[in-house]
């Protein structure tokens, strides 16, 4: 069957009201398209749902491996299945299920019907659906989900315009899972695993430097929860990164201005898609910059709102504001800081921003003191020295400079400068949470 | 591509230049000021020029000058080589190749050292007459991590050491700064403070995050990218080399293959050494701030190259 004529099938069947029933089903179908199917595609929809409810069967062992740790293999397996029918499989699982939940209640809650012999509820007799697709139950369906997401994250993996397409369509089967998991038990859509699985997506694509791609697929989510600290520091994350890293971004924007493109799409992953008869690439360059610290202060002010003492949004908030040019607020918000019992890599990098809103306001005795104590905290530092270095410069004092980079050169390689990581967004590894996560498709 | 805007500066403080100069030097109290001069006609050096052929002006007043003969100077390089991941496989094998010819090009009075930058800045060779030494570090380079060009930059113009002639800081890069603490304008302030030249040399894929047409049509627009450059120097950092080398009155050559660097690099410690270096003090200036300089061959049709100024 072509991946065309499945994919209308399993719209069909996504719409059809009846979806286990193709003795009526397809008749309906055949109304609401005005009579046009025949007879043949009767019999293609037959078989196309033979074959949905056979993989719907196979793919119940699929989650159960997956459940039971085996994920290799069941990526594996779930990569044979081509998209449109997973769809389908969803969508069946979720007729199935239903139909059991329904069936179930009509023991419980209508014997009398039931005794009589007329079917409530069901809308296909059990008997008619396969013992294998039978064995569904709705709590495997948020597993079912998981490994969808697990296929996302492969996909990411590759890094690629190709992966990331594949990704975003293994997401949507993964949605579709866990919104009819939530439809069928009504439960709070809090506790829908989705948006967790997207942060660590969003972190996986922070950590090849596609920022753009961060945004478009965790912007949406933080807009829905601003209290979910680890998605809006994520979220804030991606913004700053965007604005540290201007260079392809600002260049792309010179060149549909050298061109003078009246309409030239610039990016896929980028909220400046389209540039309409720019003279300069100043203005929008600036645009660009102003839109992103913006959401970046309003992602971490979001974060900071439910978690105060959270010190990755306080660090990052005193960083956009110094890019914001606001330093007096920066400076407020990272001083304290230098006195609370933080990591080395915080202690690092809240003495480097605040060193540099020392050294604008010519306070380059005390950005040197402070810039002194970064390169103590974190002996690898490498801004630290240079900055240092540069400080010193600033004050005139060219043997102090020369010393702060004669430090630089001795210093220790490792660990890494936490300013370059930061620069990246490079700031957790969501190892756990992944683990979380699959522990809960366990369950 | 390539534009060219060969020239430099030396200031010199008369009584503590000795001691000065063994030092990184941002700024200066300096009494005499050196200018190292580029002229051409066409694409050829013109010799033989006296003080009396060339007319400068500091802060747009007119200085009495004399020309110094700088073929007795010994010339100080100090390779700055971007070795971030980009550049590996056949570029960093064309880079160290490109870096053994400089060394080979060396008299022996000339010295130099070899500074290394991915996202780690690292003095892989110091100061040194001694060719061997240069080499081996020059064996020992290796591509990885991200790029920390500013901060590279502002540690080659800084780390006089104990360079004892002209200093030239050939840096080469084939990317954005994706690392550095220092901002853009933190480097073009060291650059307008410091005595050293900059060449520049890049692969022209430091513009082509979006295509090699993208690129050819940036290199085009170059005068357009320093005004935005000037506008902004954070949004648009991918000029900071070109500005530092126009600004020390080095060189920024772009080319489209590492397999060029060789031959660029070659030709670059040659046209370092036919140069003039004249000699001024400056009567009528400001004291303190930014000089401007202006040079220019009386009576005759030449391309002259001066650095744009001094801070003081």
């Amino acid at each position: 069957m072509g991946t065309t004529r499945a994919f209308v099938l399993a719209i069909v069947w996504l719409v059809a009201p009846l979806p286990l029933r193709p003795d009526t089903d397809a008749g309906g179908v055949e109304n609401r398209r005005g009579g046009m199917a025949g007879a043949s595609q009767d019999q293609s929809q037959e078989e196309f749902q033979k074959r949905i409810l056979r993989l719907v069967g196979e793919h119940y062992d699929t989650v159960t491996l997956y459940r039971q740790g085996q994920i290799d293999l069941a990526l594996q397996r779930l990569s044979t299945i081509p998209n449109v029918e997973q769809v389908s499989i969803v969508t069946a699982v979720y007729a199935i299920v239903k139909q059991k939940k329904e069936e179930m209640r009509a023991l419980a809650g209508a014997p009398s019907a039931a005794r009589r012999g007329t079917p409530q509820t069901a809308e296909r007799p059990a008997n008619q659906t396969p013992a294998s697709a039978r064995r569904w139950t709705v709590d495997l369906m948020p597993a079912a989900g998981a490994l969808q997401m697990e296929a996302a994250i492969m996909a990411t993996r590759r890094h690629n315009e190709e992966g990331y397409q594949e990704a975003a369509r293994q997401m949507s089967v993964a949605d579709l899972w866990f919104e009819k998991h939530l439809e069928l038990t009504e439960a709070d859509p809090k506790t829908n695993p989705a948006r967790r699985w997207k942060l660590v997506m969003g972190l996986m694509m922070m950590s090849r430097g596609a920022f753009g791609r961060v945004v478009s697929l965790l912007g949406p989510e933080c807009e829905k929860a601003p209290d979910d600290v680890a998605l809006q520091i994520a979220c804030g994350s991606a913004h700053e990164a965007i604005v540290m890293l201007p260079g392809d971004v600002t260049l792309a924007l010179a060149g549909a201005t050298a061109r003078r493109v009246p309409e030239h799409d610039l990016f896929d992953d980028s909220r400046i898609t389209r540039v309409r008869g720019v003279e300069s690439p100043v203005a929008p360059a600036r645009a660009m910059r102003d839109g992103n610290l913006k959401r970046a202060r309003q992602a971490f002010e979001s974060a900071l709102k439910s978690d105060p003492r959270n010190v990755e949004a306080r660090i990052r908030l005193g960083s956009v504001r110094l890019m914001e040019r606001d330093d007096t607020r920066a400076v407020s918000l990272l001083s304290p800081l230098l006195l609370e019992p933080v990591g080395a890599r915080e202690a690092y990098l809240a003495r480097l921003f605040l060193s540099r809103a020392r050294a604008r306001a010519k306070q380059f005795d005390e950005a040197a003191r402070i810039l002194d104590q970064a390169a103590r905290v974190m002996p690898s530092g490498q801004s630290a020295y240079v900055g240092l270095a540069h400080v010193q410069t600033q004050k005139g004092d060219s043997r102090a400079a020369a010393d702060a980079l004669q430090r630089m050169l001795m210093a220790p390689r490792e660990p890494d400068d936490p300013w370059v990581t930061y620069r990246f967004a490079q700031y957790w590894v969501p190892d756990t949470l992944i683990r979380e996560l699959r522990a809960e498709a366990r369950r | 591509v390539t534009v060219r805007f060969s020239a430099a500066v030396l200031i010199l403080a008369s009584a503590a230049a000795v001691a000065a100069w063994q030092q990184p030097r941002f700024s200066s109290g300096a009494e005499a000021v050196q200018v190292d001069v580029e002229v051409r006609s066409g694409n050829r050096p013109v010799a033989g020029l006296t003080a009396s052929d060339f007319e400068l002006r500091d802060s747009g007043v007119p200085q009495t000058i004399r020309v110094v003969s700088f073929e007795s100077v010994p010339v100080s390089i100090m390779l700055a080589l971007d070795v971030s991941s980009s550049v590996k496989g056949e570029a960093i094998a064309h880079l160290e190749d490109a870096a053994r010819a400089v060394v080979r090009a060396l008299t022996p009075q000339d010295e130099a050292a070899l500074l290394a930058f991915s996202e780690r800045v690292s003095l892989k060779s110091a100061w040194t007459r001694d060719r061997d030494v240069l080499m081996r570090a020059i064996d020992r380079l290796e591509a990885s991590g991200a790029t920390a060009l500013h901060d590279g930059l502002f540690t080659a113009m800084s780390l006089r050491g104990d360079a004892s002639g002209r200093i030239l800081v050939l840096a080469f890069t084939d990317g954005l700064d994706t690392a550095s603490w220092l901002e853009p304008t933190a480097v073009l302030d060291a650059a307008r403070s410091t005595d050293v030249l900059v060449y520049g040399v890049s692969v022209a894929s430091s513009f082509t995050a979006h295509g090699a047409n993208e690129s050819a049509i940036m290199l085009r627009q170059r005068p357009a990218l320093h005004r935005w450059f000037d506008t902004d120097p954070t949004l648009f950092p991918h000029m900071l080399l070109e500005k530092v080398a126009d600004t020390t009155g080095g060189e920024m050559v772009y080319l489209n293959t590492t397999r060029d660097l060789t031959a660029t690099f070659t030709s670059i410690i040659a046209g370092f050494k036919q140069r003039y270096l004249i000699a001024y003090t400056p009567t009528g200036a400001p004291a303190k701030g930014w000089h401007p300089i202006e040079v220019r061959v009386k009576g005759r049709r030449a391309d002259v190259r001066a650095r744009r100024g001094y801070s003081r």
